[in-house]
């Protein structure tokens, strides 16, 4: 069993974030996971001095939420993240990437690999903690 | 014409380097020290220095970093003894160019110094590293600061860059550097984690797939290959990368093509890639485990990053960094850090790199709570405990005298518990349930041990 400290970042509570939550206790990292359902709280989850997540899965609800993020600048937290998009137009891809998710799939593909990622990027870099 | 410099204390070297590069054209001194060779170096502006280790006033590679900090700058070739591998690894570590045995040919001496030569003429014409967009970089060692000279050459180029160095040392920070001091800044950055990704999946996210290319391919995907059209792909543990992606994946960079899974033409995709792993792939090339021909390619331009209990000349700059980003973002002035604390720091091997100093520093500050300095205590246990255990290891000298017996194990671990303890409780002003917190001891553990010591608390 890998320790992960995981957030998941969804404002809209619909069928794709039960389908999310559902794949990562699957794969066994259900202990650390955290939902945020507002920007606020997720900014308030990240700025914790200690405890602070080291993954997130993020379901930007649209582009404004996505450019929110970006503006969050969440790498400075350095949470590997897991981008979920429910855009499809290549500016909001491009935009996106701007994030440097470690994994980047659309909310119509299969949500099950969100969770396989999850799982490898919390054995991989379950040393890279220190709290 | 370049202006070179030999410093060895060996004639024949110094006369047979001088000739070989008057023959080259170009203006020779010598100097048979450092005592004499420095003062040289600090008075004429060299664009080259050939330095000798073995030298009759000192180590060569301790005069490195004075060369490197001379406002010139010049590139270093360290002239190392025969068949001494270590010597020429710790030359590359101290930041020279290149190193060359004195066993070398005229023709390898010639080839080295026209590379060092054309390097230096690239790093003049092109940008400064001054002038770099370094975010979240700190490089005020020399190891460091020659770091940001390939960075500056690797963003004017449009070749493979391989970034190497252990976990934590910033590998994604100097590709995303890369990145944006390059003209392709205004085209993606494409994160592919080699590690992250089922080997399942790994081509069909590289490269995507036609509706209906396979069981479950319900839609047409873009691979990541695609995504990084015009920008540049950044490629982590790209030694995780399957073994049947590397081919694949060596002919894309060959061709600038790509297949999707299920589509029967090509795409073309314009990317500059930049590779990074903590692992050692010239032994995965040997054990057969990476493809020695895509190891070539990655390779052609190399950058590797020095674990950081190599580099302590940033340590401090990191800390007063990384304070001031941790007080921007809680709104609040910079915290101080205590002379102790800045010792700790100094003295902690960071095996976790930057990463784990930076943790580190967010742990300090929300102990320190209300608090406007940093302390020792303040700091993670196992950095707090090395320190300690390294300073009873240094001074088992000091403690042994006729007066003073040399304490046994037992007695030094209580005596250090008991200053700890003394400690803990000044820092939170006596009280326990922030002493509680501070040490990450659980309250009735502490008043046990505290009872123990004859230590009394408040609460």
């Amino acid at each position: 069993m890998f320790r992960a400290n995981l957030i998941v970042y969804n404002k809209l509570p619909d069928q794709l974030d039960q389908e999310i939550e559902a794949g990562i206790i699957g794969q066994g990292l259900g202990g650390g996971l955290k939902v945020c359902r507002s920007m606020q709280e997720l900014r308030m989850v990240m700025e914790e001095d200690a405890g602070r997540p080291n993954m997130a899965v993020l379901v930007p609800s649209d582009r404004e939420d996505l450019e929110g993020l970006i503006a969050m600048r969440l790498g400075d937290w350095q949470a590997r993240i897991i981008l979920v998009l429910r855009q499809k137009d290549p500016e909001a891809l491009a935009r996106a990437h701007a994030l440097r998710p470690r994994f980047l799939t659309f909310a119509d593909g299969d949500l099950g690999e969100v969770a396989i990622v999850a799982r490898n990027l919390a054995r991989v870099y379950q040393n890279h903690t220190y709290h | 014409m370049a202006r070179i410099l030999i410093i060895d204390d060996d004639q024949l070297v110094c006369d047979t380097l001088s000739d070989l590069v008057a023959l080259k054209g170009h203006e020779a001194a010598s100097a048979r020290d450092l005592g004499s060779g420095l003062p040289l170096a600090r008075d004429k502006a060299f664009d080259v220095v050939f330095l000798d280790v073995r030298m009759p006033d000192g180590n060569g590679l301790e005069a490195i970093p004075l060369l490197k900090a001379l406002s010139n700058s010049p590139e270093i070739i360290i002239i190392t003894g025969f068949g001494d591998p270590d010597g020429a690894e710790l030359a590359i570590k101290h930041g020279a160019w290149d190193y060359l045995e004195k066993s070398a040919t005229a023709q390898e001496i010639n080839l080295v110094l026209a590379r060092a030569l054309q390097y230096r003429q690239g790093k003049q014409a092109g940008q400064d590293t001054a002038s770099l967009q370094l975010e979240g970089l700190v490089a005020k060692s020399p190891q460091m600061k020659a770091s940001l000279e390939l960075i500056a050459l690797a963003a004017r180029s449009e070749a493979p860059v391989l970034i190497t160095g252990e976990t934590g040392t910033g590998k994604e920070l100097v590709a995303l550097a890369i990145h944006n001091n390059s003209s392709r800044v205004k085209g993606s950055f494409v994160v592919i984690d080699c590690a992250a990704l089922p080997p399942t999946l790994a081509e069909s996210v590289l490269f995507g797939h036609v509706k209906g290319a396979f069981t479950g391919a319900e839609r047409a995907r873009d691979g990541l290959v695609k995504q990084g059209h015009g920008g540049t792909i950044f490629m982590d543990e790209v030694g995780e990368l399957p073994e049947n992606l590397q081919r694949i994946f060596l002919r894309v960079l060959e061709t600038g093509r790509f297949r999707p899974i299920g589509m029967s033409q090509e795409l073309s995709s314009d990317f500059r890639l930049i590779a990074a792993t903590n692992r050692d792939l010239d032994q995965m090339a040997a054990q057969g485990h990476f493809r020695e021909d895509l190891l070539f390619r990655l390779r052609s331009l190399s950058i590797h990053l020095p674990p950081l209990r190599q580099r302590p000349e940033d340590i401090l700059e990191l800390t007063s960094h990384h304070l001031r980003k941790i007080a921007t973002r809680r709104g609040q002035a910079p915290l101080d850090f205590s002379p102790e604390f800045a010792r700790l720091l100094m003295a902690y091997s960071w095996p976790g790199n930057v990463r784990e100093l930076i943790h580190a520093l967010e742990r300090a500050v929300a102990a320190a709570g209300e608090g406007s300095e940093l302390l020792p205590v303040h700091l993670p246990i196992n950095i707090r405990i090395f320190a300690a255990r390294s300073a009873i290891s240094r001074e088992p000298a000091a403690a042994a005298s006729p007066e003073q017996p040399f304490p046994t194990w037992r007695e030094a671990k209580q005596d250090l518990e008991a200053k700890y303890l003394r400690q803990a409780l000044a820092v939170s002003g006596g009280n326990l349930k922030k002493a509680s917190l501070l040490t990450e001891i659980s309250l009735p553990r502490l008043y046990e041990l505290l009872r123990k010591h004859g230590l009394k608390g408040q609460g």
